[in-house]
């Protein structure tokens, strides 16, 4: 089902959460949420599930304006952060809950709960308690519990929180095949970019209740709307300077080309730079001294300082034979290939 | 003893006292040791006079004198074999659970509506509900003979004023005004654990219902009232055994001739003097509670079998 999401405003007495939030989202497409702390995500799925309503805004879903409609006639299925099972249900009556209360017929209930829980591997634990699970199992009754209902929407408010990484990772391709099978329209809150690459089909960046960016996973990446997502999406180097015809020079010798006039900034990845070590400092290229090294054993991070300017961040990739430059070391910076640098217009500050 | 070896024993014979087994145990955080105050307190006013009253239904009192060796069954014996004996006990049985019924209907509204207010109208809410506990009670039995009493009695005057009534209705010395006075006097007790047990509980749990397609009556019905249990439990059982025991408001609202199991146990003590009967009766009158009480308490633990659930 098609979601659409036109700037919606929510506030919580004086605090506006939601800032004229717009977002749409195509039938079976798996969209990830993205921000940090407090931008408004659980607020944005909330409103998409009907349990808050947007002072201004409209929620429409599948064509159907859903605004004012309550969250039991919405059927979209929501996984939340706290999983919020029923406490005083077993496992097989939480998953049969929303089939109970639609009034299914019991030996329908039966073989779908059955597949439900076979489904999510809980096969085993069917009468079990919620308080006799663990933090995954239960989270995986959570999940259950609406997909039972094969619902056309699925919101998930960070639900992998409480797994171990390995379990996460399984679930996370667990999930993203079984919504992909069903076609049901996902909206995945997150906090972690790597579970945001490879679970969905486009990545929306949020920033103090609005939508900064939305993009394919490596296109929020390679082209990152502002100097913003850029930091926010994997690391970078935001490179502030003036661009002069067409141009934005961003150390000393260095330019990059620039459709942006006037204050810019340019995103320089990390992996796009490259250090080598050098007798010493000169004013007339782009060199410094090691500031920090980390040595992660595939790849190597240094952060290089820079007389005068910010320090940047280097990614280098590491063989065994090479060698790890020392704390101090005078080195030389370059770019491997300026074209894969964006220079963006300066953020108004 | 010079000055020194003074100073120097007043501190030991302190400590001694200090390092007594029974203010140790008192003070070690184990076992019941720092129960011993509070069970202290229970046997002197508790299990001693519990004792004596129930002994003294096994024997002849006479003139305030016990008659020794006059040790015998046949005072319950006439007691339970006496029909009015048990249509008193009956009726005291039901207005006792009629008003805990009632209660409980009443109650649960104003607890769930608590819930949803904010802080400042929850105080107010909180102090409406605590207030008349600060007045006596049977100032307040007083206050509902005002109320239903007489042709004049504010009641009357309101319901005739209204035309709702064409004649004055007589409610007090009935079981109306029994059942109207017990409840009013015992709803905080049934409020404040109710009020208790829903405000803790997990909005996001009912969330969870709503998004699963019940609608509010229904999350209601499934979700929040068997959540809440533990706090019917509580109030049930206290609002039971307070209007299962109480003689004052059937005495002074049901008229002299209204009488329950309380109400002969006070007339056999303090009016006839037959403290044997009396004794007998408050005998069974306890004994009953306790079993009632305990019937509520295992009733809600088969409704809450979920909260032994552990993870094993
Ligand atoms: N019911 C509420 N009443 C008042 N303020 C609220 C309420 N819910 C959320 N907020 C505020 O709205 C802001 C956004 O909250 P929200 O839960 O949407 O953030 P989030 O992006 O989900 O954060 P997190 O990643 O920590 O879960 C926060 O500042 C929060 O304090
Ligand atoms: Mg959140």
């Amino acid at each position: 089902m098609h979601v659409e999401v036109d700037s919606l405003d929510k506030s919580f007495g004086p605090t506006r959460v939601l800032k004229g939030c717009s977002l749409g989202i195509d039938r079976g497409e798996v969209v990830t949420l993205l921000g940090p702390s407090g931008c408004g995500k659980t607020t944005l799925l909330r409103c998409i599930a009907g349990f808050h309503v947007p002072e201004e805004g409209r929620v429409v879903i599948g064509g159907r304006d859903m605004t004012l409609v309550p969250p039991w006639r919405r059927d979209v299925g929501m996984i939340f952060q706290s999983y919020a099972l029923f406490p005083h249900l077993d496992v097989r009556r939480n998953v049969e809950y929303g089939l109970s209360v639609r009034r299914v017929a019991r030996a329908e209930r039966d073989r779908r709960v059955a597949k439900a829980i076979e489904i999510v591997s809980l096969g085993g634990l069917a009468d079990r308690y919620p308080s006799q699970l663990s933090g995954g199992q239960q989270q995986r009754v959570a999940i259950a519990r609406v997909l039972v209902l094969e619902p056309t929407v699925l919101l998930l408010d960070e639900p992998f929180n409480a797994l171990d990484a390995k379990l996460r990772y399984a679930m996370q391709v667990e999930l993203r095949k079984l919504v992909k099978n069903l076609g049901i329209t996902t909206i995945f809150v997150t906090h972690d970019q790597s579970e945001a690459l490879t679970l969905s089909d486009r990545v929306a960046v949020m920033r103090g209740g609005e939508i900064e960016q939305v993009a394919a996973p490596l296109g929020v990446y390679d082209t990152p709307a502002s100097d913003y997502v850029a930091d926010f999406i994997g690391s970078a180097n935001a490179i502030a300077g003036e661009a002069r015809a067409g141009r934005l020079e961003i150390a000393p010798g260095v330019g990059l080309a620039s459709r942006v006039e006037g204050g810019a900034v340019a995103i320089v990845r990390p992996e796009n730079l490259r250090v080598e070590p050098i007798e010493s400092e000169t004013d007339d290229a782009w060199c410094g001294r090691v500031g920090f090294v980390r040595a992660l054993g595939a790849t190597v991070e240094y952060e290089v300082e820079v007389p005068g300017r910010d320090a940047v961040k280097v990614l280098a990739l590491r063989l065994a034979s090479d060698d790890v430059l020392e704390l101090g070391q005078v080195v030389r910076v370059s770019l491997r290939d300026p074209d894969a640098c964006p220079v963006l217009p300066a953020p108004a500050r | 003893m010079n000055a020194t070896a003074r100073r120097a024993a007043r501190p030991s014979a302190r400590r001694g006292l200090a390092e007594h087994p029974l203010v140790l145990a008192m003070l070690s955080s184990r076992g019941v040791g720092p129960a011993i105050p509070a069970l202290a307190y229970l046997v002197v006013f508790m299990v001693i006079p519990f004792s004596l009253l129930f002994s003294f239904a096994f024997l002849t009192v006479d003139r305030g004198e016990v008659v020794p060796w006059s040790f015998s069954l046949e005072h319950f014996g006439s007691a339970l074999g006496d029909y009015l004996f048990w249509r008193i006990a009956w009726r005291s049985f039901w207005v006792g659970a009629l008003s805990t019924f009632v209660c409980l209907l009443l109650a649960y509204p104003v607890a769930y509506l608590y819930t949803t207010l904010g802080s400042v109208a929850r105080k107010l809410l909180l102090v409406a509900v605590i207030a008349p506990l600060l007045t006596s009670a049977l100032v307040r039995v007083y206050a509902w003979i005002v109320i239903l009493g007489g042709r004049r009695g504010l009641m009357n005057t309101v319901l005739l004023e209204l035309g709702l009534v064409e004649r004055p209705v007589r409610i007090l010395n009935t079981d109306w005004s029994v059942l109207i006075g017990m409840t009013q006097i015992h709803l905080p007790f049934m409020i404040l654990p109710l009020i208790a047990v829903l405000v803790a509980r997990d909005v996001e749990i009912e969330n969870a219902s709503l998004n699963l397609g019940a609608g509010r009556v229904e999350t209601f019905f499934r979700v929040t009232l068997p959540l809440s249990v533990p706090g019917i439990v509580a109030g049930t059982a206290l609002v039971f055994a307070l209007s299962y025991t109480n003689f004052i408001i059937p005495q002074l609202l049901g008229g002299g001739n209204y009488t329950t199991l309380a109400v002969q146990v006070y007339e056999f003590v303090v009016v006839i003097l037959d403290w044997t009967k009396g004794a007998v009766r408050a005998s069974l009158l306890l004994g009953s509670c306790f079993v009632f009480v305990l019937l509520i308490v295992w009733a809600g633990r088969v409704a809450t079998r979920w909260t032994e659930a552990r993870l094993s």
